[in-house]
């Protein structure tokens, strides 16, 4: 993408219309088609689909920044961004927490 | 008997607008830090801001800058935003019994504009059939017009940045999940589908290094497991 040929742009814009379809096929299927709220099996069924997508999104850049398992400054800077989030429930105060954790610890490692 | 005149379309709209206004706090810097990683994933301004304005769904559009940087395939991002979006079922699900006298191209544009936010403060003013539909309206565009004006933002907070790798511009995507994460742990099935997910994706990541399916792969699981364990309950 930051490769500037023409079938790479066109492929991204493709992708990104893929991407506004699926979305409108989740969000527009049960508003077109349903007729009954929906029933507690379907529910439990999409429960936890945010919290698992949250934590699948989150841990490997935590955990292996480059691919490898790491216990470095990008996973310190996730736990001080969770305590934090976990404090004050607070997005922009969430991000700063964590980037202030990486810049003290990057500054004082060799 | 003009006092019991219900209030105007127009007026309804205009509150379901003015409802949302104080999640705009919420919703606004997640507007932000996707365009911040969109461009530390270096897709360009027009594709940062087209994605926003078609596509319109937070976490699904922060998971894709991400995995355009990594140079995934257009299938493994389109699936990783279905999974995502899944969720978006439920509350278009509830909402559709209530809204069933609308005509097909109205309902598809209350779908298209479905957001968490605006089915929370719109549900019940929509359940008791009270001009719901006229205040999810109002609702829904004030979140669409969030939405867009803080990519914008992030846009041009991204060009005072001269290179976005150097800051560890990187970590806006983690952390922005964490921010997401953190509150929705309320019981032991969710916690227990946060770390299957968590471990699993990690585990794919290291596996298959050159792959970009940790992300579906890993949600899957999780949310199976997460919905096996309430299901014993």
């Amino acid at each position: 993408m930051a490769d500037d040929s023409g079938g790479t742009v066109a492929s991204t814009w493709l992708t990104i219309l893929g991407m506004a379809l699926a979305t409108f096929a989740v969000r527009a299927l049960p508003l077109l088609a349903l007729r009954r709220p929906p029933s507690p099996a379907f529910e439990r069924a999409l429960r936890h689909v945010a919290p698992a997508m949250f934590a699948a999104l989150l841990v490997p850049p935590l955990l292996a920044p480059t691919g490898t398992l790491a216990a470095g400054p990008e996973l310190v800077a996730g736990v001080a961004g969770a305590a934090v989030a976990r404090s004050t429930r607070n997005v922009p105060a969430t991000i700063a927490a964590g980037f202030a954790v990486y810049w003290a610890l990057r500054m004082s490692l060799p | 008997v003009a006092a019991l005149n219900p209030p105007s379309r127009f007026v309804t709209t205009r509150d379901g607008f003015v409802a949302i206004l104080p999640l705009w706090l919420g919703v606004a810097p997640f507007g932000v830090a996707y365009a911040l990683a969109a461009r530390a994933a270096g897709l360009g301004t027009a594709e940062t801001m087209g994605m926003s304005l078609i596509v319109f769904a937070g976490a699904s559009q922060l998971a894709a800058a991400e995995l355009f940087g990594q140079g995934a395939s257009a299938a493994s991002i389109i699936l990783s935003t279905l999974v995502i979006n899944s969720r978006h079922l439920l509350p278009s699900a509830a909402l559709a019994p209530y809204l069933r006298h609308l005509g097909r191209l109205h309902r598809g544009a209350l779908a298209f504009l479905l957001t968490d936010e605006s089915f929370a403060v719109s549900v019940r003013r929509v359940q008791r059939g009270n001009g719901g539909a006229a205040f999810l309206w109002g609702a829904s565009l004030s979140l669409y017009l969030c939405w867009q004006l803080s990519t914008a933002a992030g846009l041009l907070l991204g060009q005072a940045i001269p290179d976005p790798s150097v800051i560890g511009l990187h970590l806006v995507f983690p952390l922005s999940f964490i921010a997401l994460l953190v509150p929705s742990l309320r019981s032991r099935p969710a916690w227990a589908a946060a770390v299957s997910a968590g471990s699993t994706a990690l585990g794919v990541r290291l596996l298959l290094p050159d792959s970009t399916w940790h992300v579906v792969i890993g949600a899957v699981a999780g949310s199976l497991v997460g919905a096996l364990l309430d299901g014993r309950r």
